[in-house]
């Protein structure tokens, strides 16, 4: 034990800076609470008004009903199976496509690498409206209107921003790892999956949730591609209530919820992985 | 890792076999060799035959609208599903589809990109633009052949916002004026016992009803001059002028006139700022205060933090609902002193998509949704006193008997009877008063536009009016000259 | 894709020496256009179209639905006269210039938050993701809310804290102490929506995060031997550890700064009570993206919306060419 670590002055100072630690967190977690509490406590009032001063955090009368009645006049049943397969199934395609994609413009000496990075940063710097009508016109050729396929497909063909962080992370992991893969004749595939996606752990599961939480949330495509309100996803559901004729703050703000909290508990549960990923990434030395 | 990854292939396969039937049985079957040649978007010179069945094959209609997915009774989508039901059992050759929460900007692309959907809803402000770029089906045809009693049951003035270039591309659907509420009793306590008759009365009733906390912030404000539509499409009804002149191609018509308006609205902020020391920007800062409690049981009128409001028609209902105790009343804005009697006219629009496959059975599907009957049914729904139909027969409907059927199924009779008093003075207004629309010229957006941004620059002062005019007319005249604007004519069938 | 998956793993062959280097060249070839054969096919199936498509319409009057006519270099010239542009376009500096450093600089410190160890981390962690995961549209409403000048939370405690400061030294300011209007005076609006940026930066932090998570404990501990301070080790480990992660976050910054587009669209819907895409108070929400946006889809000019893309297209590249350069000096990728 070191000595320093146990004298008076040692203890008092890390009892301080635990105090402002924790001072620190607390407030700063009000502050990134404050959307989540206050969309829930609208959703619990009788017709809300959005800017009522004071703010009354906590309603007198909780009207609960008001998930009752979002239940009632939402299809909430099929709008979250629908969101569930436009939500799983890119996290699928992003997870396999995208390492394959980065692996071989970081870790396979070709030519086609230095030429394919620099177009894949270029494609993301054309804005998306300009490109949208011919992007429809391409799915309505292949008549893919109105299925999930142009929310899903192109996940699986490489997704530019996460192609570009993986490369980053793969060009930081040791070249000799692989080289002595090679040697050992290992192929590129075992090579890719054996060692490259067990060290990659915490940045495919960000990634992961990432994709899952923005198609999750995507309103555009769903709306652009999706023409019958048997495939709507929730977040066409949502926009519903904005459509709506009568200003119900309270219904929103309920639905709201249902649609966020989901999100947050997947969120909560994957992040261990983050946590898990320590243990594989220190093993390598 | 791999666990993660084998875990979600199991849950997308099992989602994805449970979601094969819906998406299998939904999807609209892509265009078959049919006999009919898919048309260029070209509107012009489209050949109609009058509307006849054709063959045993049943066509498939889409129609979208812009109300949410909401099983709600009485709830838009549900009658626009009721209507569908109907019809299609009426009509075994023709299938109609009814799409719920399809705004203007989704058909926009899906038109731009196909030939879904067939019938949509727009906001009558797009329908020049789209006219001009060729997005829609010319239906002057479909109306020549149309029977009179179905032309001649809407409201004529709605059909202005129907016409561009002297043809018709959009049916109405429903018709909006906006009105302004006032706090009877805040105006009797500050010594006013009738409404203001014209704009400087209004002035001075605006100066008498403001109150200002002890600290010298904002407790109440006679009106709020900023609000939806004030300046571009109301102001120039109240005070007597157009954006485009008779010939159709000088923007303004009047100047002077249009400046003057400007003045008018600076001269509520001038005494705000000289009587109470309240700035554009405070006054902007209270209007995003109160904006976001409108039609709630905080709406600044119910507060009484606006003592009057100027506010689409539709906000009575709300207020009828949620305290049918507090004095309050509608009235038309008040004119220019000396003018005559005006009101502002809005409202949403059907179209049929120039690259329908399917004109005529579209055009069959769109004259039964719009049909006197179909119109009355409708006003019975949440939209009773939000917006109101563009037909005579079903205006009429609301000021009687289907109003005090409306009327007695509210849940007080304080309510009932303050909705019915609503119904029958707005459905009064918007068969009586002339109603004057923006122009629907080809331009139309980029004229909103300019009118919004040179406006703000005026209330705060950057601008004189004039200079302000000018700035507009600088923007606009070259559009202006290059697509001349044609009046619309009514003439009765 | 399976089939290009086991193709290239069926490649195993033992390699001679002497025809080692064309035989790994070309094994090297084949292998990697399989693995990056799903972006291939993408880019051919998905992209190359729309983006010819859109140089061509950029040469033409397009409106979204009619056959469009060529006008030559008419909307480039339009374009440089455009008074919106330029507006649109000193705005968006704004928020590549001001907005960026702050945004980058608040979510790298988010992400050191997030790797902190503490009792209850998992909950911190998830709370902080919080603003980035509600949906957009109750988010932007929740910040009006909190922003709002005369109630707001945060010109509440800004009144509090000027009423601490004594009457003297408010006399001698040149100015007046006051609370900004945040959401109508045009000085603030863009502030307003970098605040937002750093409240929403859940998705970067995380990022971040796993980059932290990525640099081996071992590194610390000896650094902790030869008795480096905390500060030392983070700026001579942490730092160039996470270099790379740092430099994508500044590239992607960058690109999609200059497209910024969503939240200032959210936030003149909500302010704005035109029918018309607005660029909040006195045109200083006029980003490139919104004022494109409403060349396209508002106006219908789909041909000039293109050439705008275009040009923006050009400007992004040569400021990410830039930044690359710059940048990539500074990005060690060594793990030794």
């Amino acid at each position: 034990m070191n000595k320093k670590k146990s004298s008076p002055l040692f203890l008092v100072k890390r009892a301080v800076g635990g105090v402002i630690k924790y001072a620190f967190l607390i407030v700063l977690c009000a502050v990134f609470l404050m959307p989540l509490l206050w969309m829930i406590s609208t959703s619990l009032k009788p017709n809300a008004g959005l800017l009522v001063f004071p703010i009354e955090w906590i309603p007198k009368e909780p009207m609960w009903e008001n998930y009752v009645k979002v239940f009632q006049i939402v299809r909430f049943g099929t709008y979250i199976k629908n969101t569930l397969i436009t939500s799983l199934t890119p996290v699928l395609g992003v997870l396999i496509a995208t390492p394959m994609v980065a692996y071989s413009i970081t870790m396979i000496p070709w030519k086609g690498a230095k030429i394919i990075f620099p177009i894949i940063l270029a494609t993301m710097m054309i804005p998306g409206q300009v490109t949208q009508i011919p992007m429809y016109i391409t799915w309505s050729k292949l008549h893919l209107i109105n299925t999930y396929v142009p929310l899903i497909l192109p996940f699986f063909l490489g997704t530019p921003y996460y192609i570009y962080l993986m490369r980053q992370f793969m060009k930081g992991l040791p070249n000799s790892l692989v080289e002595a893969a090679r040697l050992d004749g290992a192929g590129d595939v075992r090579i890719l999956y054996n060692i490259i996606y067990p060290l990659c752990g915490p940045v495919l599961t960000t990634i992961g949730v990432l994709v899952f939480i923005g198609c999750w949330n995507d309103l555009n495509g769903p709306l652009i591609y999706i023409q019958s309100s048997e495939l709507y996803t929730i977040a066409i559901g949502l926009k519903s209530f904005t459509l709506s004729a009568k200003t119900q703050w309270e219904l929103l703000m309920a639905a709201n919820t249902v649609f966020t909290v989901p999100l947050i508990i997947i969120f909560f549960i994957c992040q261990k992985q983050f946590l898990g990923g320590i243990a594989t990434t220190s093993g390598l030395k | 890792m791999k666990k993660l990854i084998a875990l979600l292939l199991a849950v997308v396969m099992v989602l994805g076999l449970v979601a094969c039937g819906p998406s299998g049985n939904n999807q609209t079957d892509p265009p078959k060799a049919s006999d009919k040649q898919t048309d260029p978007p070209k509107t012009t010179d489209k050949q109609t035959e009058p509307p006849a069945s054709s063959g045993s094959e049943v066509v498939e209609v889409t129609v979208w609208h812009q109300f949410g997915e909401s099983t709600e009774n009485g709830a838009p989508h549900m009658y626009y599903t009721q209507w569908a039901e109907k019809f299609n059992a009426e009509h075994p050759n023709i299938h109609v589809t009814v799409v719920p929460a399809k705004s203007a900007t989704d058909a926009q692309t899906a038109i731009a990109g196909g030939s879904t959907p067939d019938i949509f809803m727009n906001q009558w402000n797009n329908a020049p633009t789209w006219a001009e770029s060729g997005a829609l089906l010319d239906l002057t045809p479909y109306y020549d052949a149309a029977p009179a009693e179905w032309f001649n049951d809407f409201v004529p003035s709605v059909l202005a916002l129907c016409n561009f270039n002297g043809k018709y591309y959009s049916v109405p659907n429903s018709i909006t004026t906006t009105v302004m509420f006032y706090r009877d009793d805040i105006l009797a306590d500050c010594g006013w016992d009738h409404h203001p008759t014209n704009t400087d009365e209004l002035l001075q009733c605006i100066k008498d009803t403001t109150l200002a906390n002890e600290d010298g912030s904002i407790a109440r404000l006679g009106l709020l001059p900023n609000m939806p539509w004030f300046d571009t499409v109301m102001m120039p009804a109240v005070f007597n002028t157009q954006w485009i002149a008779d010939d159709g191609v000088t923007v303004p018509a009047d100047k002077e006139a249009v400046a003057y308006m400007f003045e008018w609205i600076q001269s509520v902020y001038k005494l705000y700022e000289d009587e109470f020391g309240w700035d554009y920007l405070t006054i902007q800062d209270f209007a995003s205060t109160v904006s976001g409690n409108r039609a709630t049981a905080s709406d600044p009128v119910l507060t009484g933090e606006l003592a009057m409001r100027w506010n689409s028609e539709n906000l009575a209902g709300t207020l009828a609902k949620l305290a049918p105790d507090v004095d309050w009343s509608m009235g038309l804005f008040p004119n220019v002193t000396g003018g005559t009697e005006m009101a502002m006219l809005g409202g949403n629009v059907w179209e049929i998509n120039a690259r329908t496959e399917h004109p005529d059975e579209a055009w069959i599907a769109l004259q039964s949704l719009t049909s006197p009957e179909t119109a009355v049914e409708f006003a019975l729904g949440e939209n009773n006193n939000g917006s109101f139909y563009a037909h005579k027969q079903a205006l009429a409907a609301l000021a009687g008997d289907l109003g005090e059927q409306i009327a007695a199924a509210k849940e007080t009779p304080e309510e009932g009877a303050r909705v019915k008093e609503n119904l029958e003075y707005l459905c009064d207004v918007f068969a009586n008063v002339p109603l004057q629309n923006f122009p629907t010229c080809s331009y139309v957006d980029e004229y909103l536009a300019a009118v919004g941004k040179y406006s703000e620059l005026v209330f705060d002062g950057t601008m004189t009016p004039m200079e302000a005019v000018e700035a507009i007319i600088a923007d606009i005249q070259p559009l202006a000259e290059e697509n001349p604007y044609i009046p619309f004519e009514y003439h009765e069938k | 894709m399976a089939k290009a998956l086991s193709n290239s793993e069926g490649k195993k062959t033992t390699l001679t020496t002497k025809r080692k280097k064309s035989r790994q060249e070309r094994r090297f070839f084949w292998t990697g256009l399989a693995f990056a054969s799903p972006w291939i096919i993408g880019f051919i199936l998905f992209k190359i179209y729309p983006i010819c498509s859109a140089i061509y319409y950029s040469f033409t009057d397009f409106n979204m639905f009619r056959t469009p006519n060529f006008v030559a270099l008419q909307n480039y010239v339009n374009l440089v006269q455009d008074k919106n542009v330029i507006k649109s376009l000193e705005n968006t500096a704004y928020m590549v210039i001001i907005g960026l450093p702050i945004m980058l600089a608040f979510s790298m410190l988010m992400s050191v938050v997030m790797n902190m160890k503490a009792k209850g981390m998992p909950l911190v962690r998830t709370i902080l993701y919080i603003p980035a995961v509600v949906p957009s549209m109750a988010s932007a409403l929740l910040f009006l809310w909190v922003m709002n000048s005369r109630y707001g939370i945060v010109n509440q405690f800004i009144n509090q804290v000027i009423a601490l400061i004594p009457g003297f030294i408010k006399d001698a300011l040149p100015f007046t102490l006051k609370a900004p209007s945040w959401i109508n005076d045009p000085k603030w609006t863009k502030m307003t929506l970098i605040i937002m940026g750093c409240w929403g930066c859940g998705g970067t932090a995380v990022i971040g995060l796993a980059a932290l998570r990525g640099v081996p404990t071992q590194f610390y501990e000896a650094a902790e031997l030869d008795g480096a301070s905390r500060w030392t080790r983070f700026w001579r480990i942490t730092i160039p550890m996470i270099s790379p992660t740092i430099q994508f976050q500044f590239i992607m910054g960058i690109i999609n700064t200059f497209q910024y587009f969503t939240q200032a669209y959210m936030f003149n819907m909500f302010t704005t009570t035109s029918q018309v895409t607005g660029g909040g108070p006195k045109d200083s929400l006029l980003f490139y993206a919104i004022n494109l946006y409403r060349e396209a889809f508002d106006f219908l000019h789909m041909g000039y919306a293109c050439a705008l893309g275009l040009v923006l297209f050009m400007i992004v590249l040569v400021v990410t060419f830039i930044a690359m350069r710059v940048s990539d000096k500074m990005v060690s990728y060594d793990v030794e």
